[in-house]
């Protein structure tokens, strides 16, 4: 059992004498990941770095009902996209703020040569941010972590069929609003 | 299926990074947050279990005073009954104004029976005076006269 694996760091969590030692070693496999899910949904590092840590407190107090029902980092994607959807719900600007972030980096491209391909990533987020919010976390999901449909079912408690038509619906919105800033 | 196919040109990049150093650090620093908010939920659930028990034993106090409140009623009840059953009918100062009033009655009158009675016995020494001095011829006279007045009552004849 490598020390990484799933199945060894829940056992590792479970038993409160190695509690400890064991979420150490979970933070240090998923962090990254975990702040990249989170930073492409919220954009700001500031609310990226509140809500991974929100995260990572909870899978603490909740380790020990974690059934190993799913596989371990289907329930962290789960906490960590819950904590995001608890932020979008508190925090109605959370969007304006977002959206000033992306024009700000277009900003700092504009009138740059050879940093059109920067603008162009900038318009692709904020084409990405034009999307209603489940079919902005189906996308991210598929499209930067390279989930399957059944992963993601998990983590957002969906059907297959619906993920992907809320998919398909997303890149299509993308697709236009690319077309369009052209 | 490489999903970065999709937007040719793009792929996965993003715009923006984490700050440098971010991650370094961040386990120990979240491992700290985590145990200090479990300690202070610790000291939060005491503090509402003694609150909660504090409470109970209140509201038990509480009922226990309210199932026994009727029957402290009742005996005041009884107690007032009592009182007015052993009361007087007429008060005390009532009954004396009252046997003042009887006394002085009865003084008056047998001031006035005495009084009678001097009269009356003064009148018969006068008639007894008068037939003292008659003589017996005129004592027969008159006893047949009484027998005789028609104006005389029957019962005293």
């Amino acid at each position: 059992m490598s020390e990484t694996s799933d199945s060894y760091l829940f056992s590792l969590i479970k038993d409160p004498a190695t509690r400890d030692q064991g979420f150490l070693k979970l933070m240090a496999t998923y962090q990254k990941p975990l702040y990249w899910h989170i930073r492409r949904l919220v954009v700001s590092h500031e609310d990226a770095e509140d809500i991974l840590q929100e995260t990572f407190v909870n899978v603490y107090r909740f380790a020990g009902s974690f059934k190993g029902e799913s596989r371990l980092f289907t329930w962290l994607y789960r906490i960590a996209t819950n904590e995001c959807t608890r932020h979008f719900r508190k925090n109605k600007n959370w969007l304006k703020n977002a959206e000033l972030i992306t024009d700000k980096l277009i900003g700092g491209y504009s009138g740059i040569d050879g940093e059109s391909s920067e603008m162009m990533l900038v318009k692709f987020q904020q084409a990405i941010l034009k999307l209603p919010e489940k079919q902005r976390l189906v996308f991210n999901l598929r499209y930067y972590d390279e989930l399957s449909y059944e992963e993601i079912g998990q983590i957002l408690d969906s059907s297959v069929n619906t993920l992907k038509t809320n998919y398909h619906y997303a890149s299509e919105k993308i697709r236009q609003y690319l077309i369009e800033q052209a | 299926m490489n999903n970065s196919d999709e937007f040719p040109g793009i792929g996965k990049k993003l715009p923006y990074s984490e700050p440098d150093g971010f991650f370094s650090g961040l386990s120990e620093k979240t491992l700290k947050e985590a145990k200090l908010r479990e300690q202070n939920r610790r000291r939060i659930t005491i503090l509402w279990r003694s609150v909660a028990v504090a409470a109970s034993i209140s509201a038990l106090a509480f009922l226990g005073y309210f199932m026994f409140e009727p029957d402290l009623k009742k005996s005041h009840q009884i107690v007032q009954e009592k009182t007015l059953l052993e009361q007087p009918i007429i008060s005390e100062p009532e009954i004396v104004k009252e046997t003042e009033v009887v006394a002085e009655y009865k003084k008056v009158v047998s001031e006035e029976v005495t009084e009678a009675v001097v009269i009356n016995e003064e009148k018969s020494e006068e008639i007894g005076d008068v037939l003292a001095d008659l003589s017996d011829e005129e004592l027969s006279q008159f006893a047949a006269m009484y027998k005789t007045d028609p104006f005389l009552s029957e019962s005293d004849q």
